[in-house]
């Protein structure tokens, strides 16, 4: 029995302690949002948060989250109190087939908790997941006004220059 | 097969008091149903009785769209919405999209073979699919196809704005006779019929049974340009809000009571007939495993839970025999493409004047191009749900064209078409893949109908990314030789293109400049490895041909390529967005020092496109820093989807341009997943800037594929300003 913490609540598994975590999650507990891409860590479609940290779940024994906290994208937000990583991607009209685009929030997401200023240089080497669609300039744009609208903290103000013209 | 072409409009009444309006083989791939259909009583949504149609109007006052197209990415029902808003004055609180069922009504055969073949409005690869399609028998028939950048141009622009204005003539004919006024002295808006001076109103649900019973108008009238407030204006996209919360169900989300899921092992010679597994012993006693089962491509095994499935898979040792004709190998392959066309035996597809006259009577120029055959790799790896219910097989996946996929499986599992239910899913990418053109093309669906006949029961196969890319339908690799001479001005006088897969559409092979003695000739070869069309289809190989080799000329005529082209170009369309990217481009002006720019432009799927590339070299490898882009699509029903799927299209094709080939090499695949088979990421993706022209009068055009085409000879245009220029695709 493998425990963890899942969105906040606690969830015990019986499976084998190789079993990458996308498919506990998706299979097991049924939270489908997390997507299957290429099951090599190349793509980031199944990126979830484990400890608060951008995690790529499809080679990630599910062992090694054990006693961890993991949050999907079925916590990120809601229609009703969508975080601001997704209130930018409906501003910006970002997802086209919108299969990525769960790993790409939740990537975001975490880049944010980070850097609340990111810079177009942060976000290249923050978020190197796949999007066939194209979608690379809203998605940088969304991450942009994310950042515009989130409080920033007192320490920092000055990368926010760095922001300059969005690619 | 040739049948006058014509327009049948079709209305009629819901139970309940509805009006319901549709249209029968009004263009392309619309959706469509006959007089028959409805005599025979046509098909029930639960809601009561409703006329296979594309709108529906309640007594409520709701408006229902019905989209026979599926949705992947390219916002084509939200497009479709905003036509029925426009000319139906609907009230956009009351009125919502969905797609349509998968059921004959929605695409009716017996009108559709004559209209469509009639068509002149559809180019020759689409003529190509249609009699394919057409060939398989009526029973067969499936015309819901969403690919050819045909939503918008076809059933929208010529089937559901005629709909959505001929009901809205309707209504307001029954609202004035309800109010009592002369219908001259109406108006329509937001769901209401007005009139103006007594101030008297009355809404489109209460009007919906007596419209339903007027008889249809024969041209109704379409709003005029300057008065839009729906088309040609940004319109959120309808399927956003559900892919941002994770709340869209793709076809590997489906969820069925005691499902069992598959993973396959191809063998690893593509095309290779497998003939067992040869430890078999090793992997029934796995946890989870249920059957391991021998198919024709693959070996499948069966579990409760995908990766118990696929770990077996990948532990499973294939035997098989070769193909029957030799494995495939691409270095083979192009020694006899090369000697195919070195040896003359082309056909002619296209000629004007005599350009081996006009060849003989100069210096010629000559160069030679290469594609390699490439991989769709949507997102969404391939996937099928399979289970049964009393009589009746149920099918869940995503697909491009639902009632051709719905046939594929009655055809594969040898049932009537009536016992297949098919539920179409949102596709996680499409590209061509999914396009369902030919039971190779179909290969997920057959082995999930195989796996499910195998072991009963519901079961759902998802492929892994390896079996996506290895059991693929590719694009066509393909080789060009092209020849031109020029006149002492430096412009053409021959082109000849001699080319070796078969051409489609030889619009898209042809130069739209003007040249006066043109040839193209082809090989008209069937491809090596099993096929389906690509995003942009022939036009991401032949566009890579004719806007290098343009370019080749406008170097060796000295001259600037963009004044090149446009000297070879009427006053016009082509000319216009040429001209708009040369001044967003800035062209002509010095870029960032190590940079240079390329220009190409290329006209398809009824859209002209041109891109300038800003391109410097890193490593020896090309760096694309910015893209412009100019697109016209005559009118831009959403321009910021429009946008969108231009920016998709520049990136999909740089991604092939840069780092896609799939290559056999005595037999095997040479590419698995994406660190083998590359694509664009946020840190080699180019910083790319959008204009859309507008042309009222040019028929609507596509968007989905016309903006691939021009990015990779507007890379290799930069490159060849850099110096060294280019030939074979892919450049890093």
């Amino acid at each position: 029995m493998i425990s963890f913490i899942l969105n906040g609540a606690k969830q015990n598994v019986d499976v084998e302690p190789e079993m990458p975590l996308l498919w506990v999650l998706r299979e097991e507990l049924g939270l489908r949002g997390t997507k299957f891409g290429c099951g090599m860590s190349l793509c980031g479609a199944c990126t979830v948060h484990v400890d608060g940290e951008a995690t790529r779940s499809c080679v990630l024994p599910v062992s090694a989250v054990t006693n961890k906290r993991v949050e999907t994208i079925e916590s990120l937000g809601t229609p009703e109190s969508p975080h601001p990583i997704q209130q930018a991607w409906i501003d910006h009209q970002v997802p086209q087939c919108g299969y990525c685009q769960s790993g790409m929030q939740m990537t975001a997401a975490s880049l944010l908790k980070k850097k609340p200023r990111p810079s177009d240089a942060d976000i290249d080497e923050a978020v190197t997941n796949v999007c066939r669609c194209g979608c690379y300039a809203r998605i940088r744009e969304a991450i942009h006004a994310a950042a515009a609208k989130t409080p920033a903290p007192d320490i920092e103000e000055a990368p926010a220059a760095e922001e300059g013209e969005g690619r | 097969m040739k049948i006058k072409r014509r327009t049948l409009m079709i209305a009629g009444g819901v139970l309940g008091g509805g009006l319901v309006v549709g249209a029968a083989g009004v263009g392309g791939y619309v959706s469509t149903f006959s007089r028959r259909d409805i005599q025979r009583g046509g098909w029930s949504d639960g809601e009561g009785r409703l006329l296979a149609a594309w709108i529906v109007l309640h007594a409520d006052g709701r408006v229902r769209v019905l989209s026979p197209h599926t949705e992947m990415g390219q916002g084509a029902q939200t497009g479709l919405l905003q036509i029925v808003l426009e000319e139906l004055d609907a009230d956009p609180s009351k009125t919502t999209v969905e797609l349509a069922p998968t059921t004959p009504q929605f695409a009716n055969s017996d009108n559709f073979a004559g209209l469509v073949m009639g068509d002149s409005d559809l180019t020759g690869w689409s003529k190509d699919f249609m009699e394919k399609t057409f060939g398989r028998g009526a029973q067969f028939m499936g015309l819901q196809i969403t690919g050819g950048s045909t939503s918008i141009r076809f059933t929208g622009w010529k089937g559901m704005r005629r709909a959505a204005a001929a009901a809205r003539q309707m209504l307001a004919e029954a609202g004035a006779e309800k109010l009592g006024v002369p219908v001259a002295d109406v108006t329509t808006a937001d769901g209401e019929v007005i009139h103006a001076s007594s101030g008297k109103r009355v809404g489109y649900g209460e009007l919906a049974e007596a419209a339903a019973a007027r008889s249809l108008p024969e041209s109704p009238a379409f709003k005029d340009a300057a008065s839009w407030k729906y088309i040609g204006k940004p319109f959120p996209r309808v399927d956003i809000p559900d892919k941002v919360f994770a709340k869209a169900v793709y076809g590997i989300d489906v969820e069925v009571p005691e499902m069992r899921y598959a993973a396959v092992a191809p063998p690893p010679v593509a095309l290779a007939t497998v003939t067992g597994v040869e430890n078999e012993a090793e992997l029934t006693p796995r946890r989870g495993v249920e059957a391991v089962i021998v198919m024709r491509d693959a070996v499948a095994v069966v579990a409760n839970n995908p990766w118990r499935a696929e770990q077996a898979a990948r532990a499973a040792k294939v035997t098989y025999e070769p193909p029957e004709g030799g494995a495939v190998d691409s270095a083979q392959l192009l020694e006899k493409q090369r000697a195919t066309i070195e040896a003359g035996e082309l056909e002619s597809v296209h000629s004007v004047g005599d350009a081996a006259g006009a060849l003989a009577s100069g210096e010629v120029i000559e160069a030679e191009y290469l594609a390699p055959f490439l991989a769709h790799a949507p997102m969404e790896p391939l996937n099928a749900t399979v289970w049964t219910d009393g009589a009746q097989v149920h099918v869940a996946s995503g697909v491009q064209a639902p009632l051709n996929a719905r046939a594929a499986v009655a055809k594969f599992m040898d049932r009537d078409l009536e016992d297949v239910v098919f539920h179409t899913h949102t596709m996680g990418g499409g590209f061509g893949r999914r396009g369902g053109t030919s039971d190779a093309n179909n290969n997920w669906l057959r082995q999930a109908v195989d796996i499910h006949e195998a072991v009963g029961g519901a079961v759902k196969l998802t492929w892994s990314r390896e079996a996506d890319v290895q059991l693929c339908s590719f694009r066509p690799a393909d080789v060009a030789r092209m020849r031109a001479v020029l006149g002492p001005d430096g412009k053409p006088t021959a082109w000849h293109a001699q080319t070796y897969a078969k051409i489609g559409s030889v619009h898209e092979a042809t130069p739209r400049y003007t040249i006066p003695n043109v040839a193209i000739d082809t090989a008209a070869a069937e491809p090596a490895l099993p096929f389906a069309y690509w995003r942009s289809v022939d036009a991401s190989t032949h566009g890579f041909f004719i806007e290098s080799f343009i370019d080749e000329l406008a170097r060796a005529a000295q001259q600037d390529p963009i004044d090149y082209r446009l000297s070879l170009l009427p006053e016009g369309r082509h000319a216009r967005v040429i001209r708009r990217v040369a001044e967003m481009s800035g062209w002509g002006k010095p870029g960032p020092e190590g940079t240079a720019k390329g220009v190409a432009m290329f006209e398809c799927f009824g859209s002209i496109v041109a891109q300038v590339a800003e391109v410097s070299h890193e490593d020896d490898i090309p760096r694309v820093h910015r893209v412009w882009c100019v697109a016209d699509c005559g009118v831009a029903i959403n321009p910021n989807a429009v946008e969108a799927q231009m920016q998709g299209g520049i990136v999909y094709g740089l991604s092939a341009a840069l780092y896609g080939a799939i290559t056999a090499k005595e037999g095997r695949i040479e590419q698995s997943n994406f660190h083998d088979y590359r694509v664009i990421r946020f840190s080699d993706g180019p910083r790319i800037d959008v204009d859309i022209l507008t042309s009222l009068d040019a028929p609507v055009g596509g968007a989905g594929e016309p903006g691939t085409p021009p990015i990779a000879p507007a890379v290799g245009n930069a490159m060849a300003a850099l110096g060294g220029r280019p030939r074979a695709l892919p450049f890093a």
